[in-house]
Parts: structure tokens; C-alpha cells; sequence
């Protein structure tokens, strides 16, 4: 298991909303496998993000890679219904619809995808849908970058904002409101991605796993 | 000679400087208060402008800038102008444009050769081609951003000449202006 350096540059003394800078390996790698030369098609379910979209759009090169961008989490409160989200029961197909219209993706045809904490904060039975669709439109042995916190105190948390300050290094800060996190454990998490061929875990002291998987 | 009118007898003529905001001041104009607009101010600026009530079905292209606060289902082609969709406007198509800027919802492909620029609040879906991407946090976009280096349409520089018809655009577009049309169907 390879561990995260700690806080490569943290915010100003006293100031505990600021943004954290950090080295981040599984970036590092997923960066490294798209200087290939040629345009690449990436998926990003973080949201819009501006560094993220100069970065993969022009990247350094700027041969500039086609950057899917989707925020997660507000397409699932844009789809299902509150009383949807506050049960967290579905009725027959939903899910799947649900899944379908956030992944209309061909088969193989993704060359990375930045799922960041979106996972986390989904139920579980979307969040095993979307893993298992993901699955088939990532290309053979391409990346899918996650994030999960590992922290079972079960108070809710704002998802991160994950801003890619350049090809190794992301900045995060929690952007409310809170929302209820599912836990996940190392097990929990090799068992969501069994059907993938690595699951690489890189843990920060905070209680911050990275997990880099491959196709 | 006598028959000379003076110049205080000349009909009052409103010159473009007198009404439009200058550049140099339009530049000063922070973006967050570009919502706040007067309703005229696109007709003022020498652009048109379709009113919050309007609702237009067709095709829209033409040389000039454009406001839409209303809604417009069917595509919008202003190759060598800006688009402006207001909090209130809605835009069902593709747009094609010099730049983009959407402060409302636009529900279809978007391609500007400088700019688009996609403001906090505001709803996109659809793929962005264009120089430039900009994207504030708070908007919520879906879809594919692809930075290209589009050229200018070729009878960009022929701007001088007012008097030249307004083409269809799409139909007769240059082969970079074909390769690069909205409405592409997503790939994805």
C-alpha cells in the first residue's frame, strides 16, 4: 500500500476553511497515462472546475484532451424526487434510467474518469450501478481516480471541491451543504471495484483514501 | 450663403457615441452586474434584443449581437457576433457564435471561436467547442468542453461592407465552419 506524504502546503495558520494543497500520486499517474500524444476523452464528475478544465483541455502540451464535465451529485437531485432521496427506495428502473442518463457513454470509449468523493455520497445501490457501468466505458487498462473517507463517525459532510493545481499536486476544500456519506472501509472498497483489474489505495493522515483503479 | 441652415437649425442627430457605452467603459462594467441591465440596453449597444416575453421557433442567424431573455427554439448563428442568454432566456439548439455568454439555459451545442462563458447559475446542457471555456462553480453544465482554435469565418473581414445580404450561415459555412457546426450529435 503506498501512503500519501502529508499536506504538501497547507492554508494559512488559523484559517480552517482554507483550501489544502496536496500532493496527490493517484493524479500523478492518471496525468501520466494521458500523455499519449493524441486527444483523449476524459470524465469529470466533479463539476466545473475551472483549473480542472484548463488542465485537461490544454494540457501542457496543448494538444487539449475532450473533458466530459458532470457534477454528480446535482444531476441525482436534479432526477430523483426528494421523497426519492430522503427514503432512498426506487422504484423498478429507475436507477437504471438514472444511470443511463448520466453515463451515456460508448463502451471503452472513456481514457479517464475523476469520480473524486461523488461515490461517498450517493446510496448504495446507485453508487454500485454507476461502478458497474463505469466499468464498461472505461478503456482497457485506463484510470478511474475516487476519493472516500474512511471516517465512521456517521455525521454528514460536504463533498470535496478537487481543484487540479498541476499534474500532481490537487487542491480540496469541502463545499456545503453537508450530506449524509456513506461509510466505506478498504474492504468495502476492493469489493465495490472487484470487478476491475487494480485497486491501488493511497492514504493521507486525514483519514483520506485515494484510490486509483484500473480497467 | 443664405440658404446655408446654421448649425444650431441642424436636426438633432444622435450619434452611436452619444447612446451606445463606450468600449473603454463597457470594459469597466464588472460582469456581476450585467443582469442588471436596463431592457434596451442591447438595442442601445447597436444588438437586438428578444425580450423576456418572446418566443421564437426557427432558425436565427444574422450579423449583429444578441440578447435573448425570452426563449428561442431552433438554432442561433452569429458567427462574427456575441450571444448573451439572459437569467431569464432560454436557448433550445445549437448556438454558433463568436462568444458566448449564458447567464440562464441553454439546452444544446455551443460553439464560439473566443469565448464561452457560462455564469454562476446558469443551466447548459450540451458540448462546448470553443478557444476558450470558462466556467464558473456554481453554474451547472453537462457536458463535452473541447478547446479548439476554430478559425474566424472568412467574411469576417468583409465587415465593412453592411451592404453585403446576410447569408445562411450553416448551409454555405466554410469547411472549418462545417467541421465545427453545432448540433453535432455527442459521440458520448
Amino acid at each position: 500500500m503506498n501512503v500519501l506524504p502529508s499536506r504538501a502546503a497547507a492554508g494559512p495558520a488559523g484559517a480552517a476553511a482554507a483550501p489544502d494543497s496536496r500532493k496527490s500520486h493517484g493524479l500523478q499517474a492518471l496525468v501520466a497515462s494521458l500523455q499519449e500524444g493524441r486527444p483523449l476523452h476524459v470524465l469529470d464528475f466533479g463539476g466545473p472546475i475551472q483549473d480542472n478544465i484548463d488542465f485537461i483541455t490544454d494540457i501542457v502540451s496543448g494538444a487539449g484532451h475532450r473533458l466530459y464535465v458532470d457534477h454528480l451529485l446535482r444531476s441525482y437531485e436534479y432526477f430523483f424526487s426528494a421523497k426519492e432521496q430522503e427514503e432512498g427506495v426506487f422504484r423498478a428502473g429507475r436507477i437504471e434510467e438514472f444511470v443511463a442518463s448520466v453515463m451515456d457513454f460508448p463502451d471503452q470509449s472513456a481514457d479517464a474518469i475523476l469520480i473524486w468523493d461523488r461515490l461517498q455520497f450517493l446510496p448504495p445501490q446507485i453508487a454500485e450501478a454507476l461502478v458497474a457501468r463505469l466499468h464498461r466505458i472505461l478503456a482497457p487498462d485506463a484510470f478511474l481516480l475516487a476519493l472516500f473517507r474512511t471516517d465512521s463517525s456517521g455525521a454528514d459532510r460536504a463533498p470535496y471541491v478537487c481543484r487540479i493545481l498541476d499534474g500532481q499536486t490537487l487542491q480540496m476544500r469541502e463545499q456545503p451543504p453537508a450530506r449524509h456519506i456513506q461509510t466505506f472501509n478498504p474492504r468495502t472498497i476492493q469489493k465495490l471495484f472487484q470487478s476491475y483489474r487494480e485497486v491501488k489505495f493511497f492514504v493521507s493522515r486525514e483519514s483520506l483514501q485515494e484510490v486509483l483503479i484500473r480497467r | 450663403m443664405w440658404n446655408k441652415p446654421k448649425k444650431d437649425d441642424l436636426p438633432v442627430r444622435l450619434e452611436p457615441a452619444q447612446t451606445a457605452v463606450p468600449n473603454s467603459a463597457r470594459e469597466a462594467i464588472p460582469t456581476s452586474a450585467y443582469p442588471s441591465r436596463r431592457p434596451d440596453e442591447a438595442v442601445t449597444r447597436g444588438g437586438a434584443l428578444i425580450g423576456k416575453s418572446l418566443i421564437l421557433t426557427g432558425k436565427i442567424s444574422g450579423r449583429e449581437d444578441l440578447v435573448v431573455d425570452g426563449r428561442i427554439e431552433g438554432d442561433v448563428d452569429l458567427p462574427e457576433n456575441k450571444l448573451t442568454v439572459g437569467a431569464g432566456g432560454h436557448v433550445q439548439g445549437g448556438i454558433r457564435a463568436r462568444e458566448v455568454v449564458v447567464y440562464g439555459t441553454v439546452h444544446g451545442n455551443t460553439e464560439a471561436v473566443e469565448k464561452v462563458e457560462i455564469k454562476r447559475n446558469a443551466r447548459v446542457l450540451g458540448d462546448m467547442r470553443t478557444a476558450r471555456p470558462v466556467i464558473e462553480e456554481e453554474a451547472y453544465f453537462k457536458g463535452n468542453i473541447e478547446t479548439v482554435r476554430v478559425e474566424p469565418p472568412k467574411n469576417a473581414v468583409q465587415r465593412a461592407a453592411p451592404e453585403a445580404p446576410v447569408q445562411p450561415a450553416l448551409p454555405n459555412a466554410t469547411p472549418a465552419q462545417t467541421e465545427a457546426r453545432p448540433g453535432e450529435p455527442r459521440k458520448g
